[in-house]
């Protein structure tokens, strides 16, 4: 389905409320929306939602042999999908202009900014190495889906804990949870990207929704890590219009909410990590967090016992079908290598429809009358059909004789 | 004297968890939660439906199952189609012909049970969506444990791994009869047919659940 | 608009394909003549293709499905270092049928090939571990290409009875590994078969209104059938009952489906032994 384009009321309805420092859900120009994580019981495994925008993160790790360039580095692969599920104009398993945007803005966030240690990563250089594949869906589209995206990706990877390896010459045994004690990866820094929105009259959004995004004129997006470092730098044009350098006048509130936004990342990733060493079971940011339990579309139940009749009573069942057929079918062997399951009398008015094959010289309707001929006539074909398969083994005298037969009858 | 094969037992369906509208994108969205096993489904439809799939006298139904980790494979292609074809029989298509019915399915978890809780979360969207149909289908995942015999409703990971041959059902609510089935492993043709009988049992507390959700908003709105 | 209309009305000209069906059902006989419990004649060759290490040919009144296995030498997976594995390709193309475009697989070729995997996996005919040769090192794969050149309704039946026929005849030649200097020497004059265990016959039956259970159903009654269900029985057990979606079933009609299917894989059975024995 393709994208609905707005109607110019709403765009001037848009415009002119940015004129007048307000935006429609209420937030400041320079505000955020609320951001909420929420941890799976697997290891890496995230929910995050800023405002209504939602995206799932998890991280996974194989072993594979290390790029030839890089022999002492574990791999990195960022994996951004926009489901179909998000907006309907998304589509499944293609790659269209704005995922791939979307993938190497993070790709530059996250891999090139080397905020991940990915030496430590290396098992036997040359050999064997842990790549890690960082797979994130969003799930609901209302605009930045690159913050969005990138905070779910580094609080899924600060989250992620591999299984500990250890190597002996040769063979390398991968240790299962509950032989060792999982490790956490190795992060030096930790940036995140935050999006603005300028628009025609040169003011300056942060966070923009759906809605903004489609009005907006240019969109910039910096990655910056909590010592207000930038890593990635993207700025892109809207539409036609240029507007004037915002970067100076915003660069200052960008560090500061990144570096808000990593400490609040850092904090739900430490306390749900510790409850797992507690072994809490209870305050594992479950997934069933995310469900608000007072919302009227919600509900939960407990375990539900169900009573399981005894199996004795299911046997009453009566084999009233099984009277009709009688011998009705017949095996018959046709040569060394082929057999066939013929259908006898009363049923060979039809045997399958226009059964074209079976008689692949000729068919005649006379001779079916009979089964018996029927079924020499079988052979005959059947074997004639083999002959051209099987032009190796040809001993039967047989078939020649039967060929010539079927050829004078055509 | 057959009683003794299989014995008698109670059955446990883990606790369901449910939110409908969980998404403001699409027109129909539940999360669904059995047990860990947590499932995000969105419907669009009818929505315009693209020229190769459009069908003249009903809607098109098309299904995305997307997977929480790695690129979708052979396995996502059969769920999608399992999901597919039990969500047609369940939407009356009919009713909006020239259009596309799509339904989006993303996997959160699996601990067990994943295709009966997608079918689940699925009909769930569906009843959100508000789109007519003609029953409402719910899955009950149950398995034969290979040493004791025993029947295991609704299991989890480390139950499964114990399993001799699982089984997903599914059925319609009003004449409770089968509308899909998928299987694992080997078994005998009475287990089978227990296993489909007290699924059906289950699936009579899923439609429970199904209908209470709705009870609770719809009487206050 | 030729690509959403059953096959049947470009190829028969029926206007009503769905009524034509009816009026054939309703006075208790299908288009081609069967009766409604009836199966169609089947027919199975194997050891035909030289070149493959086992072949068969299985056709089930029209439908023909050709199966060829390649057997080759490969490293074991890493969770699985004793264990060799099965690669069933079912391919369909353009030839078995108009509902095919060339061009990669279609969803329906991939599905069925998974399909047929997962038949092989759950019954358990062949022990992987049967296929190893050197534990970690190395093991046999076997490549069980499918192929449908007439499709007419029932493919599934008529892949895994070709795959069988083919499993059944499986030679593989005997081979020597040296596990430490890596060597491998390979007998090609020395030919082994491939313990087996059981047969998995699939049936495929086609569900029409009012209940109405036809089995073996032709490419015409399964693309106009309101659902489809195939058992896969092996022997007293059974390892797989697909249902995927359509008009839910009674549970009568599916024990009466049970039965059918039962003496339909015992036929089956019988008839692949009748073609693989050497007199």
């Amino acid at each position: 389905m393709r994208e609905v384009i707005l109607s110019h009321c709403e765009k001037n309805f848009v415009n002119k409320a940015i004129d007048k420092e307000t935006r429609l859900d209420g937030r400041q120009l320079l505000e955020a929306r609320p951001v909420n994580i929420h941890f799976g019981s697997n290891w890496g495994c995230c929910i995050v939602s800023l405002g209504r925008t939602k995206a799932i993160a998890q991280v996974s790790c194989d072993i594979q042999k290390p790029k030839a360039s890089r022999p002492n580095e574990g791999m990195l692969h960022i994996n951004v999908e926009l489901n179909p599920m998000a907006a309907p104009f998304f589509e499944a398993g293609r790659q269209s202009d704005p995922s791939v945007q979307i993938n190497r803005q993070l790709e530059r966030c996250l891999k090139d900014s080397k905020c991940i240690d990915l030496e430590s990563l290396c098992i036997v250089a040359d050999k064997k190495a842990w790549n890690l594949r960082v797979d994130i869906n969003i799930i609901n589209h209302d605009g930045n889906l690159v913050d969005c995206a990138s905070i779910a990706a580094l609080a899924a990877l600060m989250h992620f804990h591999r299984p500990d390896v250890s190597s002996s010459e040769e063979e390398i045994i991968i240790h299962s949870f509950a032989e060792k004690d999982p490790l956490p990866l190795t992060i030096y820094h930790h940036p995140v990207c935050i999006s603005f929105l300028v628009f025609e009259n040169g003011n300056t959004i942060m966070d923009p929704t759906y809605l903004e995004e489609k009005v907006g004129v240019a969109q910039l997006t910096m990655g910056i890590n909590s010592y207000r470092e930038l890593c990635s730098l993207d700025f892109n044009y809207l539409t036609r219009t240029s507007v004037a350098d915002v970067i100076p006048t915003i660069s200052n509130q960008a560090a500061n909410y990144a570096a808000e936004l990593v400490s609040l990342i850092k904090e739900s990733v430490r306390q749900d990590v510790e409850a797992r060493y507690k072994k809490e079971v209870k305050n594992f940011g479950r997934f069933e967090n995310c469900i608000a339990t007072d919302k009227l579309t919600a509900m939960f139940t407990d375990k539900i016992p169900i009573k399981l009749s005894s199996w004795g009573k299911m046997d009453d069942r009566e084999d009233e079908i099984m009277e009709d057929q009688k011998e009705n079918e017949q095996i018959i062997k046709i040569n060394k290598n082929s057999a066939e399951l013929l259908l006898l009398k009363g049923d060979l008015f039809g045997n399958g429809g226009v059964n074209t094959w079976q008689n692949d010289s000729s068919s005649d309707d006379e001779e079916e009358s009979s089964d018996e001929v029927v079924m020499v006539e079988e052979t005959k074909t059947k074997c004639h059909v083999l002959d051209d398969i099987e032009l190796s083994e040809d001993s039967e005298e047989e078939e020649t004789q039967n060929m010539t037969k079927d050829d004078i009858q055509t | 004297m057959e009683g003794t094969e299989i014995v008698e037992d109670e059955g446990i369906l883990r606790p369901m968890k449910c939110e409908l509208n969980h998404l403001t994108m699409p027109d129909g969205s539940a999360m669904f939660m059995q047990g860990d096993t947590a499932v995000v489904a969105g419907i669009y439809g009818p929505v315009e439906a693209r020229v190769q799939k459009m069908m003249y006298d009903k809607a098109s139904i098309e299904v995305v199952y997307t997977p929480i980790k790695g690129p979708p494979c052979v396995d996502d292609r059969m769920r999608e189609q399992i999901i597919k074809e039990t969500c047609e029989a369940a939407l009356i298509a009919t009713l909006h012909p020239g259009t596309a019915i799509c339904i989006n399915v993303q996997e959160l978890q699996d601990s067990g049970g994943l295709l009966a809780c997608t079918v689940n979360a699925a009909c769930l969207a569906l009843i959100n969506s508000g789109l007519s149909m003609k029953f409402m289908i719910g899955a009950v995942n149950c398995m034969i444990e290979k040493d004791s015999q025993k029947l295991i409703l609704d299991p989890d990971t480390t139950q499964i791994q114990e399993a001799k041959a699982t089984f997903t059902f599914i059925f319609d609510s009003s004449k409770k009869d089968l509308v899909s089935c998928q299987t694992t492993g080997r078994f005998t043709e009475k287990e089978f047919l227990y296993s489909f009988d007290k699924c059906k049992e289950a699936s009579q507390c899923v439609f429970q659940f199904f209908r209470s959700i709705v009870t609770k908003y719809a009487t206050r709105i | 608009m030729r690509r959403n209309l059953p096959r049947s009305k470009y190829q028969k000209g029926i206007i009503h394909p769905i009524k034509y069906l009816r009026d054939y059902l309703e006075r208790d006989i299908r288009p081609d003549g069967r009766q409604f419990l009836r199966v169609r004649p089947m027919s199975v060759n194997v050891r035909s293709i030289t070149q493959a290490d086992s072949s068969s040919i299985f056709k089930i009144g029209n439908t023909t499905v050709v199966c060829g296995i390649k057997a080759e030498l490969a490293e074991p997976k890493v969770e699985t270092p004793d264990c060799g594995y099965i690669i069933p390709n079912v391919e369909l193309p353009p030839l078995c049928s108009p509902k095919f475009r060339p061009g990669p697989p279609s969803d329906q070729a991939q599905i069925s090939s998974k399909i047929v995997e997962t038949v092989f996996l759950n019954s358990g005919v062949l022990d992987p571990r049967n296929l190893c040769i050197s534990k970690n090192k190395l093991v046999w794969v076997l490549y069980c290409d499918l192929i449908c050149i007439d499709y007419d309704g029932s493919v599934m039946d008529a892949c895994v009875g070709a795959l069988m026929a083919a499993l059944k005849t499986l030679t593989l030649p005997e081979v020597e590994h040296n596990p430490d200097t890596g060597a491998i020497i390979v007998h090609p004059s020395k030919r082994l078969s491939v313990p087996l265990k059981g047969a998995p016959v699939c049936t495929t039956f086609a569900l029409f209104e009012d209940q109405l259970l036809i089995p073996d159903p032709t490419e015409e009654e399964e693309s106009l059938a309101l659902a489809r269900l195939s058992l896969v029985i092996d022997g007293e057990e059974l390892c797989g009952v697909y249902k995927a979606g359509g008009i839910p079933i009674s549970q009568e009609v599916l024990m009466k489906s049970l039965s059918q299917s039962k003496k339909r894989a015992e036929l089956v059975r019988k008839l692949i032994d009748t073609a693989i024995s050497s007199t």
